[in-house]
C-alpha cells in the first residue's frame, strides 16, 4: 500500500511539473481525442488523467534545458492545501463547497428523479487519489456533491459537472441496459439462471410439454418431487406446462440448486415468449393464487406485534431476549426460547418489508410457505 | 341512562331491522338474501351472490390487493421556463418600490472583502471584535489590550485591535511582496470559507483541518512527495526542475496566520522552533506570547474573523500585485533559495562538461549523445524510445 501510494505521488509530481507539452505528444493527443469522439455510444466517461501519458511527457522532456536562462526561481506548493496532507481531496472539497454556495438556488429535481450517478465510495476515492481521506470529511463532501447533482439537468452549469467529476466512478453502471433476449429463428428462447453454485441454461419452444434436462427426462433428472416441481415452477404457475417444450443444461451444485436455477432459467425464457408474464412471475404472484403473498405476511406481522403489545408481552420479550443473550442456548427455559425464535422471525419479516425486498422473494409456493406459516402461527402465544 | 330515551332506543333496536327488511322486501322486485335453511342450493354457482356461504374470516384467505396506483397525467416540465421567467420578472420589477437600506448582509464580507484601508473602529465594533471572555477567564498578559469590564465580560480596546490589525496587515503585505509562503489556519467549524478566501486573495496556503503535528519539524516524513512547482519572478512556472523537486525537502511556511491559536498550540510551537513568524487572533483568555504578532480580538465570532481574514488576505493581495508590477520593472526583492541555487550551479557545471564532451566527440571520438552520459532516467528514456531492451544489464 505504501509503495502504491509512493508511486502515485511520483506520478502526481510528474504531472505537477509537466505543464508544457512537446508538439509530438500534442499531435498524438489530438488524434486520440478525435478517435474518442468518433465512438458513437459509450457508458464510460473519458478518463480525465492519463498517468502514463504524463509520465511519458515528463520523461521525454529534457531535464535541464530551460533553467540556464532563469535568474530567480523559488519553490512554491502547487495546491493551496499543501499543508493539509490531503491536497487533492481538500481542493475538490473547497471547490464543491464553493459550487454549492454559488448554485444553491438553481431549481432542483426531487432526489428520485435526479440522474443516477455511481459515486465513488470512500475506499474507491482513497485508492484513486492516494490520500487517506477521513470518512467524515468524505461523507460531508459527497452529500454536497449529491445535492449539486440534483440541479435541473437543463440548468446544470458546466462548472458543476467538472467539479463533481472526481467523485464519480469511471463507469456509470446505472446507464447499462440489459441486452434484450429474442426468440431465434427456430422459435427458441434462451434463459440463464443461477442459484447457489449451479448454472442452468434453458431453451423453450412452443410444444406439448416435453422436458429434457441434460438429456434426461424430468423424473430421471430430479429424484425429489419437490425439485421436479420447482424446476418448472414458472411454467406450472402460469398454466403453461403443456404449451412449451423445455430443453435445458444444468451444471454445478446439488440437486436443489440445480432445480431452482432451472426455475429461474425457465421463467426467464418464458418471459421472452410472453413478456406480459414478467410482472406476475417477478412478483411471485401466480395464476391460481392471485393474492399478494407479501401483503399477507405483513398482516401476520402486524397482528403479531399488536397482540404482543396488547398482552403486555413486550416487557417479557425484552426479558426473554436478554436472557437468551446472556445464557447459552438450551440453558434457558423452552417457552422463552420459542418466543425469541418467533420474535426474531417477525423481525426478519418486518425488515424485509421495510427494505422493499419483499416482492422479489421468489415464487410463492403454497405448500411450503403456508406450512411454515402455520407452524409459526401455532407456536405463537396468541 | 336517561329514562325517557330508553323507550326510543330499545324500540328502535327491536323494530328497526325486521321492519326495514319487510319494507325492502315489499319494495324490491327481486328476491333478497335467503335465510339459511337446510336445503341444498342447486342454482349455478355463478348466479349465486358471493355472500351465500360466508366463510369464517381467515388470514390465509383474506383477499388483499395492493391499492391500484393512480397515475398522474404527465405534465410537461416547465421548470426551466419558470426559472427564466422568474429571473426576468425579478430584473424587471427589481428596482420598483421603496428602497430598503440593508446595513448588514452576512455574505458581504465575502463578496466585497474589506482591505487594510477599510479597517475602522465602526467596522470592528459592528463585527463584535470587542467582545472578550468572562472576566474570570482572562489571561493577565492581555491586560494592555483590555478596555474594561461590562456585564461581567472583558471588552477589548478596539483602538488596540485596529492598530494591531494594521500592523499584521503590513507584515502580511511585506511577506507577500518578498515572495514568501503564507499559511492561513482556521480549524474551527465554519472557518473554512474565511481561510480559503484569504488564501485565494493572497495566493497563499490554507488549512481548515487539523494541523498534523510535525508538518514543520518532521516535514520530510509528513509532507513527503507533496506536489511543488518552481516559479520565477513573474510567478510563471519554470520547467526543468523535475529532479530537484522530487529530491528537495518539503516547504516550510514563511508566515503563519492563525485564527484560533487556542486550539493550535502545536502548530505555533513548531513555528517558534524554526523561527517562522506567526500572526494570531488573541482573545482575552489566550496567551499572547504564543504568537509573534497578536491581534487582540474576539476569536469566537465568525463575523469578526471574516473581517480579519479578509483584511489580511487583501494585504497579501496588495503585496503580491506590488511584487508582480515591480518585477515587470525589473525590481526583484527576493533571492533564489540556497538549495535551489546550489542545484542550478551543479546543473550548469554538468551541462558545461557535457558540452565539452560533445565537442570532443564531434572532433574525434565516436558520437555519444547527451542521454548516454546523463543518468538513470535518461537511460530509461532511450530504451523507451528505441522500444527494445538496449541495456540488458539493467534487467
Amino acid at each position: 500500500m505504501s509503495s502504491l501510494r509512493y508511486s502515485l505521488r511520483c506520478l502526481r509530481d510528474l504531472r505537477a511539473t509537466a505543464t508544457r507539452q512537446s508538439s509530438l505528444s500534442a499531435s498524438i493527443k489530438a488524434a486520440s481525442t478525435c478517435s474518442g469522439t468518433r465512438r458513437t455510444f459509450t457508458t464510460t466517461t473519458a478518463r480525465q488523467d492519463d498517468g502514463f501519458e504524463r509520465l511519458q511527457e515528463a520523461v521525454t522532456q529534457s531535464p535541464d534545458a530551460a533553467e540556464l536562462d532563469v535568474t530567480r526561481v523559488r519553490p512554491m506548493p502547487l495546491s493551496p492545501s499543501y499543508f493539509s496532507r490531503h491536497t487533492q481531496f481538500n481542493d475538490s472539497f473547497v471547490l464543491v463547497q464553493d459550487l454549492a454556495r454559488k448554485y444553491g438556488r438553481l431549481p432542483i429535481l426531487p432526489p428520485n428523479q435526479a440522474p443516477r450517478v455511481a459515486w465513488k465510495t470512500k475506499e474507491q476515492y482513497r485508492l484513486a487519489v492516494g490520500e487517506a481521506v477521513k470518512a467524515r470529511d468524505y461523507a460531508s463532501c459527497i452529500a454536497l456533491a449529491k445535492r449539486l447533482n440534483q440541479i435541473h439537468p437543463d440548468l446544470m452549469p458546466e462548472e458543476v459537472q467538472k467539479g463533481l467529476r472526481p467523485f464519480k466512478r469511471d463507469i456509470n453502471f446505472y446507464l447499462n441496459r440489459a441486452k434484450p433476449i429474442l426468440v431465434d429463428r427456430f422459435g427458441r428462447s434462451h434463459g440463464v439462471g443461477r442459484r447457489k453454485s449451479s448454472v442452468a441454461r434453458a431453451w423453450l419452444v412452443q410444444g406439448t410439454g416435453e422436458v429434457l434436462i441434460n438429456g434426461k427426462t424430468l423424473n430421471d433428472a430430479f429424484g425429489r418431487v419437490h425439485d421436479r416441481e420447482s424446476a418448472l415452477w414458472g411454467l406450472k404457475v402460469m398454466d403453461r406446462m403443456d404449451k412449451y417444450n423445455v430443453w435445458a443444461l444444468v451444471e454445478g451444485g446439488g440437486t436443489t440448486g440445480q432445480a431452482e436455477a432451472l426455475a429461474m432459467a425457465v421463467s426467464k425464457a418464458l418471459t421472452v415468449h410472453e413478456p406480459a408474464l414478467k410482472t406476475p412471475l417477478k412478483k411471485g404472484k401466480s395464476m391460481p393464487y392471485p393474492y399478494n403473498f407479501c401483503a399477507r405476511i405483513f398482516l401476520i406481522c402486524i397482528k403479531l406485534v399488536v397482540s404482543l403489545a396488547i398482552r403486555g408481552k413486550s416487557r417479557e420479550r425484552s426479558l426473554a431476549m436478554s436472557k437468551r443473550e446472556r445464557c447459552p442456548p438450551g440453558s434457558s427455559d423452552k417457552t422463552s426460547q420459542i418466543r425469541c425464535f418467533t420474535i426474531r422471525l417477525v423481525g426478519y419479516f418486518l425488515t424485509g418489508l421495510s427494505s422493499r425486498r419483499m416482492p422479489t422473494w421468489g415464487i410463492y409456493r403454497p405448500d411450503w410457505h403456508e406450512a411454515k406459516l402455520r407452524t409459526l402461527w401455532s407456536i405463537l402465544p396468541i | 341512562m336517561i329514562v325517557r330515551d330508553m323507550g326510543v332506543r330499545q324500540a328502535r333496536k327491536a323494530l328497526a331491522a325486521p321492519l326495514r327488511k319487510a319494507c325492502l322486501r315489499a319494495l324490491s322486485t327481486q328476491p333478497t338474501q335467503p335465510t339459511p335453511t337446510g336445503v341444498v342450493d342447486l342454482t349455478e354457482p355463478t348466479l349465486q351472490s358471493p355472500n351465500v356461504n360466508p366463510q369464517p374470516p381467515s388470514i390465509f384467505n383474506a383477499k388483499i390487493r395492493a391499492p391500484a396506483r393512480k397515475k398522474k397525467p404527465a405534465a410537461p416540465d416547465t421548470t426551466v421556463a419558470d426559472y427564466k421567467l422568474a429571473l426576468e420578472v425579478k430584473n424587471y420589477i427589481g428596482q420598483v418600490g421603496s428602497r430598503v437600506e440593508r446595513t448588514y448582509r452576512p455574505g458581504d464580507v465575502f463578496l466585497n472583502p474589506p482591505g487594510p484601508k477599510d479597517v475602522t473602529l465602526e467596522l470592528l465594533m459592528a463585527s463584535q471584535a470587542h467582545m472578550g471572555h468572562h472576566a474570570s477567564l482572562w489571561n493577565p498578559a492581555n491586560a494592555r489590550y483590555i478596555y474594561g469590564i461590562r456585564q461581567g465580560i472583558h471588552i477589548i480596546s478596539l483602538e488596540e485591535t485596529a492598530a494591531h490589525l494594521r500592523r499584521a496587515a503590513r507584515v502580511v503585505e511585506e511577506v507577500a511582496y518578498r515572495g514568501g509562503l503564507i499559511l492561513f489556519v482556521g480549524t474551527r467549524p465554519g472557518q473554512t470559507q474565511i481561510v480559503t478566501q484569504a488564501a485565494k486573495l493572497a495566493r497563499a496556503c490554507h488549512l481548515f483541518t487539523k494541523w498534523t503535528p510535525g508538518s514543520i519539524t518532521n516535514s520530510e516524513v509528513i509532507l513527503n512527495g507533496m506536489p511543488m512547482q518552481m516559479l520565477d519572478e513573474h510567478d510563471e512556472p519554470v520547467e526543468g526542475f523535475n529532479r530537484h523537486l522530487t529530491e528537495r525537502r518539503p516547504l516550510i511556511p514563511d508566515l503563519v496566520v492563525c485564527l484560533n491559536p487556542m486550539e493550535n498550540y502545536v502548530l505555533l510551537h513548531e513555528c517558534a522552533l524554526v523561527n517562522v513568524p506567526t500572526i494570531g487572533v488573541i482573545d482575552t483568555n489566550a496567551e499572547p506570547t504564543w504568537v509573534t504578532y497578536a491581534i487582540p480580538a474576539n476569536d469566537d465570532s465568525l463575523r469578526c474573523l471574516a473581517v480579519i481574514g479578509s483584511v489580511l488576505g487583501r494585504a497579501g493581495q496588495i503585496g503580491h500585485e506590488r511584487r508582480i508590477s515591480d518585477a515587470k520593472k525589473g525590481i526583484v526583492s527576493w533571492k533564489t533559495p540556497l538549495d535551489v541555487a546550489k542545484f542550478m550551479a551543479l546543473e550548469r557545471k554538468k551541462a558545461e562538461q557535457q558540452g565539452k564532451a560533445a565537442t570532443e566527440a564531434s572532433q574525434g571520438r565516436p558520437y555519444v549523445t547527451e542521454e548516454d552520459e546523463a543518468g538513470f532516467d535518461t537511460g530509461f528514456q532511450q530504451s523507451h524510445t528505441t522500444g527494445a531492451r538496449s541495456n540488458p544489464e539493467l534487467d
